[in-house]
Formats: C-alpha cells, sequence, structure tokens
C-alpha cells in the first residue's frame, strides 16, 4: 500500500510526465500540497519508489546552468499505475455507504462550486 | 535584478558532495545549482544566499545521519534510549546536571568578568591606533615611567614627528571638585569625575553627541562638556546647552555647557563626567601653570592616535628623539635621560603605566589571572564530576551494553549512545547554567565591582566560549565513558562479572583525588588572601589613626585671601572644644597619596646620586595629631617663613639613601631635592605605611605648608557625634555654601585594600561552589560505593560487626581520598601564594595551617555528604542486604 507521501509523488511525476524532474516535483507538490521538500530531500522518497518498481528513470544530459551535471527525469511505471488505481478504488469504496449523518454534515462543509 | 550568472559558491558545492550519498550527486548538485541561478536572478542575491543556506540547513540531518549510519530512526532511537536513562535513574542525573550546571554557571559568570575586565575602552573609533604616551625619565641609573608628562609634550608629537594624527592632553583634577549648577546656579555638588582636557581629546575617545559638538565647544575657554548623567545630576535635565556652571577647583571659573554627550558606551579607564577645556586652566593667570614653560609640571596625561598603518614601537622612539632634541642638553647636564613610549589604550586598565598608576595599583591584570584559573578549576572539577559519575553508573549499565553488542551492536553505535547522553545532559545543564549565569550577575557586581548589564549577552566573545565549553564539555565527558564501556566484552558482562574492574575503579579514585585538590587548592588560596590582608592591616602603620576624623577642605572658594582667614578662624573656633585633642591640616591624608614624586640627593654627593623620594605637606600639630615620633630633630613650624622655604622631614628609608647612618647624624644636614631646590633636614621620622604595607617603605620628604586639603582632628573618643557635629557647624559657619564631608582616617586607609577585599571575596565564594560540585559527586560515589558493598557488609554484619566498624570502613576510603588531594595540592598552593606574596612589601609567612584547614573542611564535607549512604547500608537490616541483588 502506498503511502500518502508516495501516492502524491507518483501523481505529481504521472501529472508532469515529460517535464518530471527532482526540481519540477518538488514544486509541483508545494504548489498543490503546500508540503515543502528540500532540494535534496525529495530525492529520499523519489529514490524510493524507483527501487518498489513504481518509477523507472531516464538520465538526460547536462545543461550548463547544471554545471553539466547530468539530470534524472522519473517515469511511472505500469506497477505504479496499478498502485495509484489500487489506492485510488481502496479509497473511493471506503466513500461510498458513508451514513446520511456524515455525508449531509460533508455537503455542508463543502464548498459550493 | 541582477542577471549576471554567477554560479553557486564552491564551498557549498564542496559541503554537498561531503554529505550526500554518491548517487545523488549529479541530481541534487544540478538541481540545486539551477535553482541557484534562477533564484538569483529573478529574486537577487540576498535571497539565493537565504535559499542556500535554509537548504543546506535543512539537508544537512537528512544525510549526514544518513552517510554515518545513524538514518533517522535509529538517531530517534538514541534520544529516547538517553532520555529513558535520565528519567530512570533521577538521583544520578540531577547530581550530573546539578554539578555541571553550576560548573559552567560559575565558569559563565567569570568569563562575564573576564569580558568585563578586558573590554576597556575597546569601543572607541580607531581604538587601534590610540595610545597614551608614557613617560620615562632614568636619572642615577633609575629609572621610573609613569604615565604623567609635561604638557609641551603634546606639542613636541604633534610639531616635530611624523605620524601623530590627533594629540590630546588631560589634566586630572587630583581629589574631587566643586560645582555650582542647577536651574538657579546655585546647587553644589562634589566630583571627582572632572578632568580639563583639548579638544582633540573628543577625536581620540568616541563619546557621541547628544547636542551640540564637543570638539568645537572645547575651543572656547568659556565652555564645557557634560556626559548624559552629569547633565542628570547637575541640571536634572540632558537638555543643558547654554546653562551656566561653576567649577571650583585648580582654576575658579564660571563657564557654560557647549555640549552634552552620551555616556560612555562601555568600560573605560576614564571615568570623567564633566570635561573644561585645558588651554583654560593653562591660560589662567592665577593658576600653577601661569609660568609653566611646558617642562616644569608633570601633571598631564597625553593621548595621541596615529595615522592608519603607523607602528606604535617607531612613533614612540621617534617622539623619544624629538624629545630629547629638545630637553636633551638640560637633563645631560645632571646626567639624566628621557623616552616615551606609546602604550594602546586597551592596555590602560589591565597592565597600568608602572609606578603609582591607580589602574596598576588596582591589580586588575592579576586578579584576572587569579579568576580565570579558577574558572578552570571549577570547571575541571565539574567535567571530572560528570566524567566520574557516568563512568561509575556505566558499571550497573554493563550488562545493558551487553545485550546490545550480543544483538549486533556495533561498538560505534555504543559510543554514539553515549555521545548523545552527553550531548543530551550537557544540553540541559547548559540551560541551567545560562539561567545561573544570568541571575549571578547582580551578585558579581556587588562583590567584584563590576558594572556588568545584560549588555554583556551581546558579547559574541561569550557566546563563543559557551559554545565551546559545550562542545569540549560533551567531548570531555563522553570520550571516556564511551572508551571503557564499550571495551566490555559482552560474554564476560552478561556473566555479571563486568562491573568489578579495579583498574577503572582507580582510575575514577584518581579523578577524586584531583578534583579534592583542587577543591583544597581553591579554598586554602582564599584563606592565604584572606590572611595576608589582614597580616597588612595589622602591621603597625607608624602612627596612629584611631579617632582621627579627616574633614575635606571646602571646595568654593571665592577667594583665596578670604579663604585663608576663614579657615584660621575655622581652626581657632575649635581651639575650645572639648572634644578635640589635637588639629592640623595637611595636603595628604594616610592612604591618599603623595603630592609630588621628586628626585633628591644629599649636597654632598654628585647628581648621579640622585634617588626617587615621594613627598606630602603638612601643618602644625599633624605629628601629634596622627602621633609620629621623631627618632631626632624637631617638627617643622609652618608659620616660620625659614621652615617654609628650607625645612623638610625625612623617614628613616630617605635617611639611609642619603647615605646618612643615624638620625642624629642627618638632622641639619642640607639635600637637594629636584635639580637644584635646597633644603635643610630638620628632622627625622620612623618608616610608616603611607600607602599601605603592600608597597615597602619609600623615601618620603615631607615639607611644611599653611594651606593643605585635609583637616584632621583627634578626638578624644568621648561624644564623638556630638563633636563631629559641631566640627560641621563651625564648616558651615566659616565655608558657606560648601558640603562637610568627613571620614574617619583609619576608615580611608582601610579602602586602599578594597582589591584585595574583592579578589578574597571572589576567591571565597567561587572555591565553596566548587566544593559543592564536588562534593555533589561525592555523594553519588558514596551512594555507588554502599550500594555495591551493601552484601559484603551485611555479611559482616552478620559475622558480629557493629555500626562504628561499617561506617568506619565505608568512610575510611574517602577519608584517604582527602588527605591524598591536600598531599598533591599542598606543593601548588606553596608556589603560587609564594608567587603572590611577593607582590607585597611586608608579607606573611606560610604556616601549614593554610593547607590543613581546607583539608580539614573539605574532609568534613566529603564525609557529611557520603553520610547518608553510608548510615543506611550501615543500619538496614542484613537479611535485606544479603537477599538484595548486589
Amino acid at each position: 500500500m502506498l503511502s500518502r507521501t508516495e501516492e502524491i509523488l507518483l501523481l505529481s511525476v504521472a501529472r508532469l510526465q515529460n517535464e518530471a524532474f527532482g526540481l519540477s516535483i518538488r514544486k509541483d507538490v508545494e504548489a498543490v500540497t503546500g508540503r515543502r521538500h528540500s532540494v535534496g530531500g525529495i530525492y529520499v522518497p523519489l529514490e524510493r519508489l524507483v527501487s518498489k518498481g513504481y518509477l523507472e528513470t531516464e538520465a538526460e544530459k547536462g545543461a550548463p546552468e547544471r554545471q553539466g551535471r547530468p539530470r534524472k527525469r522519473f517515469v511511472i511505471t505500469s506497477a505504479g499505475i496499478a498502485a495509484l488505481s489500487e489506492v485510488r478504488s481502496l479509497t473511493s469504496s471506503m466513500w461510498t455507504g458513508l451514513p446520511d449523518a456524515v455525508s449531509n454534515r460533508l455537503k455542508i462543509s463543502l464548498p459550493h462550486p | 535584478m541582477s542577471h549576471d550568472s554567477k554560479p553557486m559558491p564552491a564551498w557549498a558545492i564542496a559541503l554537498l558532495e561531503r554529505i550526500l550519498p554518491f548517487r545523488l550527486h549529479d541530481d541534487v548538485i544540478g538541481d540545486m545549482a539551477e535553482a541557484w541561478t534562477w533564484i538569483r536572478a529573478e529574486e537577487g542575491r540576498l535571497r539565493a544566499w537565504q535559499w542556500l543556506c535554509g537548504q543546506l540547513a535543512r539537508m544537512l540531518p537528512v544525510f549526514l545521519f544518513d552517510g554515518i549510519n545513524l538514518g533517522g530512526s535509529m538517531f530517534r532511537n538514541y534520544i529516547t534510549v538517553a532520555l529513558r536513562n535520565l528519567r530512570k535513574r533521577t538521583f544520578y542525573s540531577t547530581l550530573n546536571i546539578a554539578g555541571l550546571a553550576i560548573g559552567m554557571g560559575i565558569s559563565l559568570l567569570i568569563l562575564q568578568y573576564i569580558t568585563f575586565e578586558t573590554s576597556f575602552d575597546n569601543w572607541h573609533e580607531g581604538v587601534e591606533q590610540s595610545y597614551r604616551i608614557n613617560l620615562a625619565e632614568t636619572s642615577g641609573g633609575q629609572t621610573s615611567s609613569s604615565e604623567f608628562s609635561f604638557h609641551a609634550l603634546a606639542a613636541i608629537a604633534r610639531d616635530n614627528v611624523v605620524g601623530f594624527e590627533q594629540v590630546a592632553r588631560l589634566h586630572p583634577v587630583y581629589g574631587t571638585a566643586t560645582v555650582k549648577a542647577g536651574a538657579t546656579g546655585e546647587d553644589v555638588f562634589q566630583t571627582s569625575d572632572f578632568v580639563y582636557v583639548d579638544p582633540d581629546f573628543f577625536n581620540i575617545f568616541s563619546y557621541p553627541a547628544i547636542a551640540g559638538d564637543p570638539v568645537v565647544a572645547l575651543r572656547d575657554p568659556g565652555q564645557v562638556v557634560l556626559t548624559r548623567s552629569a547633565a542628570e545630576r547637575f541640571f536634572g535635565t540632558v537638555d543643558a546647552v547654554g546653562q551656566e556652571i561653576s567649577i571650583f577647583s585648580w582654576m575658579t571659573a564660571t563657564q557654560r555647557v557647549g555640549a552634552v554627550v552620551e555616556d560612555h558606551a562601555g568600560n573605560s579607564h576614564i571615568t570623567a563626567t564633566l570635561f573644561a577645556p585645558l588651554q583654560a586652566l593653562l591660560d589662567d593667570p592665577t593658576s600653577q601653570y601661569a609660568d609653566d614653560d611646558g617642562f616644569s609640571w608633570t601633571n598631564f596625561i597625553t593621548y595621541a592616535q596615529l595615522t592608519p598603518g603607523s607602528d606604535a614601537a617607531d612613533a614612540g622612539r621617534a617622539l623619544s628623539s624629538a624629545l630629547m632634541d629638545v630637553v636633551g642638553e638640560e637633563l645631560a647636564s645632571r646626567e639624566a635621560s628621557m623616552s616615551t613610549s606609546l602604550q594602546p589604550l586597551m592596555d590602560i586598565h589591565l597592565y597600568g603605566a608602572g609606578d603609582g598608576d591607580p589602574e596598576a595599583a588596582s591589580g586588575a591584570l592579576r586578579n584576572v589571572l587569579f579568576i580565570s584559573i579558577i574558572g578552570v578549576f571549577v570547571l575541571i572539577i565539574a567535567w571530572l564530576n560528570f566524567v566520574n559519575l557516568t563512568t561509575s553508573r556505566a558499571m550497573e549499565r554493563a550488562r545493558e551494553v551487553g545485550v546490545r553488542k550480543a544483538t549486533g551492536a556495533r561498538r560505534s553505535q555504543i559510543t554514539a549512545q553515549f555521545v548523545i547522553e552527553a550531548l543530551l545532559t550537557n544540553a540541559i545543564a547548559l540551560l541551567c547554567a545560562g539561567a545561573i549565569a544570568w541571575k549571578g550577575t547582580g551578585w558579581l557586581n556587588d562583590v567584584a565591582g563590576t558594572h556588568l548589564s545584560a549588555r554583556i549577552w551581546a558579547e559574541p566573545r561569550l557566546w563563543l566560549f559557551m559554545a565551546t565549553f559545550f562542545g569540549l564539555g560533551t567531548v570531555a565527558s563522553s570520550l571516556y565513558p564511551s572508551l571503557v564501556i564499550g571495551r566490555a566484552v559482552p560474554a564476560v558482562v552478561l556473566r555479571g562479572q563486568g562491573g568489578k574492574g579495579t583498574s577503572q575503579a582507580r582510575i575514577r579514585q584518581g579523578l577524586v583525588v584531583f578534583q579534592f585538590a583542587l577543591s583544597i587548592a581553591m579554598l586554602s588560596g582564599a584563606w592565604i588572601v584572606f590572611r595576608q590582608i589582614d597580616h597588612l592591616q595589622r602591621i603597625p602603620p607608624g602612627f596612629s589613626m584611631e579617632q582621627v576624623l579627616v574633614v575635606n577642605r571646602p571646595g568654593v572658594i571665592e577667594d583665596n585671601r578670604v579663604y585663608a582667614t576663614s579657615r584660621n578662624a575655622f581652626f581657632e573656633s575649635l581651639d575650645q572644644e572639648t572634644g578635640i585633642l589635637q588639629a592640623a591640616s595637611s595636603s595628604m591624608v594616610p592612604g591618599a597619596g603623595f603630592n609630588l614624586y621628586t628626585s633628591s640627593r644629599n649636597e654632598t654627593t654628585p647628581e648621579a646620586d640622585a634617588f626617587p623620594a615621594r613627598s606630602f605637606f603638612i601643618g602644625n600639630g599633624f605629628l601629634d595629631t596622627y602621633d609620629m615620633p621623631l627618632l631626632a630633630g624637631r617638627a617643622m613650624d609652618a608659620q616660620s617663613e625659614w621652615d617654609r622655604e628650607y625645612a623638610t622631614l625625612i623617614n628613616e628609608t630617605a635617611m639611609h639613601a642619603f647615605g646618612f647612618a643615624s638620625p642624629d647624624e642627618a638632622v641639619g644636614k642640607r639635600i637637594v631635592v629636584g635639580s637644584s631646590t635646597p633644603a635643610e633636614i630638620v628632622g627625622v621620622l620612623s618608616d610608616f605605611n603611607w600607602m599601605s604595607a603592600k608597597e615597602p617603605p619609600h623615601p618620603v620628604l615631607i615639607f611644611p605648608t599653611r594651606g593643605g586639603s585635609y583637616f584632621s582632628f583627634r578626638l578624644d573618643g568621648r561624644n564623638m557625634a556630638e563633636t563631629i557635629a559641631r566640627v560641621g557647624e563651625a564648616f558651615a559657619v566659616h565655608f558657606p555654601g560648601n558640603v562637610y564631608q568627613y571620614a574617619f582616617a583609619d576608615e580611608r586607609f582601610g579602602e586602599i585594600y578594597a582589591s584585595e577585599e574583592r579578589l578574597r571575596r571572589l576567591v571565597t565564594v567561587f572555591a565553596l561552589f566548587a566544593l559543592l560540585v564536588a562534593s555533589l559527586g561525592l555523594v553519588g560515589l558514596a551512594a555507588l560505593a554502599a550500594a555495591r558493598r551493601r552484601q559484603e557488609m551485611s555479611i559482616r554484619k552478620v559475622l558480629g560487626a557493629n555500626l562504628l566498624d561499617i561506617v568506619r570502613l565505608l568512610t575510611g576510603r574517602f577519608a584517604l581520598l582527602v588527605v591524598l588531594g591536600a598531599l598533591l595540592a599542598a606543593p601548588a598552593i606553596w608556589i603560587v601564594a609564594n608567587q603572590w606574596l611577593d607582590n607585597f612589601g611586608a608579607r606573611m609567612t606560610l604556616t601549614p595551617d593554610v593547607f590543613i584547614l581546607p583539608a580539614l573542611l573539605v574532609l568534613v564535607v566529603a564525609l557529611v555528604a557520603s553520610g547518608y549512604h553510608v548510615l543506611r547500608v550501615a543500619t538496614d537490616n542484613p537479611v535485606d542486604g544479603i537477599r538484595a541483588n548486589g
């Protein structure tokens, strides 16, 4: 089962597609969730996802503004997609069948579109 | 916004390469470099640096602990275990933390004291280039150096030597000045914080102006400068510019306040709050400097600021030769020479200038050294305590370590555990220490005469030292325990044989002996200082000061001729006073100092044999007032014109220096004072300690005077309060508008020992705290020893040992440690004490009791400290003891 952080990271990688580099993932996560990782810190969970087989990496040639250091593009694997859909179906099955008392209050507190 | 593409600094890359695992180098460093360039271009340099530092600070813990196999969870585990250990053994933890906290707290206090003492005058702008010009005169093979010079020296430095950017002279008040000020101009104040200075004084010393410009103000002979506190004192408001102020001192003048400046931003050897223009004093036709060609009076202090890059030693030599160009010929005629040296402004407080400098006499440097040593001692005691308690407790923990090792803990991990525990204990202790130091500041101000305020915490040095304490303390106090315990072999400790290592026990006892040695050394140091002060005060001074009332002469004198008449009337009106046995005026009283430092010689000897002598002036009746016996000859009569011109009294030391064998031989002989003033010895006094017995007796010449700054009255001891009041009434009648200031001569004299008294009080208190820390450690060790030998003692009891035997067995060892400590401390104390005592003219002889008494005190404290646990073991039921799992 994915942790919340892993779920968010996987979704971010999937959303960014060809632009899923460390820096841009970090920015995307911060923009959406407000959660701030340090530049290096974000690689810790990303590497964990790679070692679990949910992500793969492709090396890309270094640019001068990176002092010539190559960068890594993260790509979601089919196992990663399967893990995401598992989380999703679990979440939605848990959302169905809430008693009226709870779902009414949820509706009230939700902002109207 | 700048768009130049300055890359991320190399050190940041180097640091990242250090802390990051290799596989992440490219990713993270590349990302950092990219983001850096972007932020720097978009948001500027400052934000980029902020961002960089923030990122590094956040990544450091994540990867550092990962890098050395201290991953987040492992780290948390260490903390958890450390906290658990602290909580589980509350008793030891408390002892441990209390000992460390007191030790560090005392050291911090001492550090504040040292910071204070070494921060004098370091706050002036350009202070690195500022110096005091000290003048040394060599004559007759003897050199005497002092900060006092004649006033032409400043002009020579400014005009004849390259490199002197600012030169300013200062003329101290040498006593007190009387000030009339206030809204009506009729409020009378006495102040000793008054000087005459050149305008450029304020270019060398930084006093920010509140109103007016002090340099401009002092160019006007009719203006003075006040500090904020003086303005508030004299006028009740800072807004004093333009107000009138009358000063009665070396000249009498009514001037206007030209500028008000801030009080010192820090400590300064200059305490003046009221500054009057020096040139006005020199130009005053009634002042003693009216016909001074600039070389007659050495009452001036000269300060200078060099141009940046100048070398002080070179400048001093250049000034010396410029000076000798002017005065060399005249000096050569009496085989003398002069030289100058430049003393950094910041050194003045600690080092003084040598002879007779009040700053040197305060022993600031010596006291600072002493107190620093004590600080180090207290800290060492505290750390040893920690080591002792931790290692002895660690024997109990051997089992835990054994289990950890058996389940795969590496030695480095055991070490990390102990380091983190030490870190935690030290951190808690440091917090308590900060509180102690914070609270103790007021006390230190009272005892040490410092003026510390919260401002001291802004000193970066203090924080640096605190960080060092913390770092060193943690390393020092965790290294040994982790080495000892980390080495334990699991199979041995798990069998339950761990805690019996005799070599460790011996080391621990050695540390205890050392702690006791330090405690005893400090206590006996305090005791020796106390005994020496007592010794000095018991030395008969050669005169009697008991029941002698000293009244300061009136400060406000409108007219000198009228003053002479009213002074005589004042003394006459008290002639009939039955409570007064004798009365006399004089220029100085015991402990107040001398008026002149002058060379003198026998008329028949060549000028090269002249020696420096000190002198003061007395009126009729002085010898009887102070009960000073004449060995030969007669007293002087200030009413006789011949006596005023020629007569002098000398002391025995001077008699020997003049080359006379006996007092009778000296009487009637002629001497030369200064370069050419003739005088005749009319009487010889036995030696007396005019300026305390701290210094050996000097040659002293006494001259007659009708004036004088002090009026002394020998009272008969009955109804003293009434007599003092009646003297005050007469004072008010004859010197209207003046403040009646009086003190008893012996009290005044006692203030000379203030510096020693302060040292004694500081040393005593610090020594007692050191003893407290050491005994805290002992409580812990005693508890441990008692617990460990509980089974043994129970068996002894079963076999018939009584309470006394048990107590003796358990405490005997501690007594032995104290005795060993005393033996260790004695030689060190002997050497240091002898050196310190050599500073005094009259020193006590060291007797064994200075070691024995402190050792006994420590012994008693040690027995009391260990008493509770010893008695508990001695009195408990042997059955429980035997059953207990030792």
